[in-house]
């Protein structure tokens, strides 16, 4: 079992680092190095200027100390088939578990030492602190970021559920001995934290309790799904299945400028509601408009405002495109009596629907930022046009080429 | 008005998996097209529906090739696959307005009869569903109403009867009865031969891609030297004989 955890370890290694290759792009990379240096100038300056002593110091370091504790989840790498093909294995899971604690303590214990290494000269500075009594705190903390993880692992058998409580109770306990150990007495989380791991394994017996297959491969997947939805931020994943939602209260869109519903075209019919349904389109609608907005509420130029209107725009109908192929692959797609010239026609009427939405958005925000003004109507057309642009030239040059 | 197989040929990427098939299907007929895993069928029926190209060899609908016409080919069959494919976007209903718009059916009178299906089937409750809410029997229902909902005049079922509870398999049986009353084309696989033997007029046996057999129970029977009420020991003299 040991040796099955390693090989699946490695496996998802080998898979992270090509995600992380994708997420840390250059791009991104050069944001990121000037977003950290500007934050470290920012965390200079503020450091000079700080007064000292503060008696709510204490209470600000215990809340960003304990964010990284509450990061880092049991990585199990459990399959939706080793419910079947485990299933026999229940008294050897602990051996599995081993190295899977080991692993999933690495990256929260390495965050819990970066964040408190970045709080050092507010706490040894500004708070007066002892520097033997910090470490001890933070090795607190990592103890109880042990606890954190023995106790995930023993959530995952069927034991009473009274015990699954425990993991969440133990957390407002956890951040009232870290506020503790920094006013009071140092060692308090520590000795809260080697307390509670003895208790787990004296009270929390596993040994003849059945392991819940179920509720652990439910609980992985959740897990991954997170990190594969960080990682969908940059790139496309393709682990990451879309989950269609109902969303009811956009029913009414769909007959929305529809002529006859009774005597539809199939393919747009089917398109517009993969649109609303998928979050897959449906989210990068929302959010593209939702970041013009922020922007349009950032930038104070209505030229500038106007240019990258047109950009999102720009970018919403290009990411959009694969909606087109989308059921290229589907049996019953392929098998319908469709007509094979409606898909275009249907695609570019969607799309064109879409975009001037979200172009209606951008020009009622910059009526409201820049009021009644012949430049903002420039403007406002100009989007317009361009939306047209896109889906009568651009769209069809751009799909008849990949044709 | 009927379905030709002449001589086809055909598989993936030029490994040909059935071999110089032919048979037909005329009207008011129920054809079973039967045989062990891999002999075949589910192959042949790509080629019917146009999915794979034969290498060579011709399909004809009501002498129609599918290059000749293709929209009017396929509104003339109605397919329920061996597993249920839906639109994960769409509702029940929204997959019934699918089917009428494809087909270009009268859209009241078509759901008249959707609703009728689903009634039969014990589905009509359920119209605002998303198919991630069904279970696979539940999809198959779904299959069927969207297939039996048309005016094709070739129905292709494919192995139906794994999933159905015994008394949507009855349900189904009656409806491609009445099908071949209208005088509709009905290709049905399947292993379940116990289920099926009633239904169907006609036996295509392939093996290993071709047709080994074509008749009535009877003539199977006689070929095969079966026992009565055993028909399932033809799969064993194909698995012999393969």
């Amino acid at each position: 079992m040991k040796a099955l955890y390693q090989t699946r370890l490695k496996k998802n290694l080998v898979k992270q680092f090509r995600y992380l290759q994708l997420v840390f792009n250059d791009h991104f990379l050069l944001a990121l190095i000037i977003g950290m240096g500007g934050l470290l100038f920012w965390y200079a300056d503020v450091m000079k200027r700080l007064p000292n002593n503060q008696w709510y110091y204490g209470l600000v370091v215990s809340v960003i100390l304990f964010i990284p504790y509450l990061f880092g989840k049991l990585a199990t790498f459990l399959d939706e088939a080793d419910q079947q093909f485990l299933w026999a294995k229940d008294d050897e899971i602990m051996d599995y578990f081993k190295p899977a604690k080991q692993y999933s303590l690495a990256l929260p214990v390495f965050f819990i030492l970066l964040i408190s290494v970045v709080l050092l000269p507010l706490v040894y500075f500004k708070m007066s602190f002892s520097l033997i009594g910090y470490i001890i705190i933070v090795m607190g903390l990592i103890t109880a970021k042990i606890l954190n993880i023995e106790l995930q692992t023993k959530k995952q058998f069927a034991i009473a559920q009274s015990y699954r409580k425990v993991i969440v109770w133990s957390q407002p306990v956890i951040l009232l001995a870290l506020i503790g150990s920094i006013y009071l007495f140092s060692p308090l989380l520590l000795i809260v934290a080697v307390v509670g791991i003895i208790c787990s394994r004296v009270f929390l017996n596993t040994v003849h309790v059945n392991f819940d297959w179920r509720q652990a491969v439910q609980v992985e997947s959740r897990r991954q799904e997170l990190i594969y939805a960080f990682y969908s931020l940059f790139t496309d994943v393709k682990e990451r299945t879309a989950k269609i939602k109902r969303r009811k209260y956009l029913d009414f869109t769909l007959d929305l400028f529809v002529k006859d519903s009774k005597k539809q075209s199939p393919q747009f019919f089917l398109l517009k509601r993969t649109l609303i349904r998928n979050p897959e389109y449906l989210n990068l609608l929302v959010r593209m408009t939702a970041f013009a907005l922020i922007l349009m509420v950032i930038l104070d130029n209505s030229w500038f405002t106007l240019i990258m209107g047109i950009f999102i725009v720009f970018l919403t109908g290009y990411q959009l495109l694969p909606l087109y192929n989308q059921y290229d692959r589907h049996l019953m797609y392929f098998v319908m009596p469709f007509d094979s010239t409606n898909k275009f026609q249907s695609f570019k009427q969607l799309l064109t629907q879409a975009l001037l939405l979200e172009s209606l958005i951008l020009s009622i925000g910059m009526l409201i930022k820049y009021g009644v003004a012949v430049n903002v109507w420039i403007a406002i057309v100009s989007v317009n046009i361009f939306v047209i642009i896109f889906t009568y030239g651009y769209l069809s040059l751009k799909l008849k080429a990949k044709k | 008005m009927s379905l030709k197989l002449n001589q086809v040929t055909g598989g993936y990427a030029r490994v040909p998996v059935i071999k110089d098939v032919s048979f037909e299907i005329n009207p008011s007929e129920v054809v079973g097209l039967i045989g062990l895993n891999g002999a075949g069928k589910s192959t042949a029926i790509k080629h019917i529906l146009g999915i794979l190209k034969p290498i060579s060899g011709e399909i004809t609908l009501n002498e129609q090739t599918m290059a000749q016409d293709t929209k009017q080919f396929k509104k003339q069959i109605a397919i329920m696959p061996e597993t249920p494919v839906l639109y994960s976007e769409l509702t029940l209903k929204e997959h019934l307005e699918m089917t009428i718009f494809s087909y270009d059916l009268d859209y009241d009178k078509a759901f008249e009869r959707a609703e009728k299906l689903l009634e039969i089937l014990r589905l009509d409750n359920k119209l605002d569903w998303l198919p991630v809410n069904f279970s696979k029997g539940m999809k198959q229902k779904v299959m069927i109403v969207t297939a039996f909902m048309t005016d094709a005049s070739l129905f292709i079922i494919d192995e139906p009867f794994t999933g159905l509870d015994p008394l949507a398999v009855e349900d189904l049986l009656n409806l491609i009865a009445e099908k071949k009353a209208e005088g509709k084309m009905v290709l049905l696989t399947t292993h379940i031969l116990s289920t099926a033997r009633d239904a169907i007029d006609r036996f295509v046996v392939l093996n290993d891609g071709r047709v080994v057999s074509n008749g009535t129970l009877d003539d199977i029977k006689s070929q095969y030297q079966l026992t009565d009420g055993r028909l399932e020991d033809l799969y064993s003299q194909l698995a012999k004989r393969g």
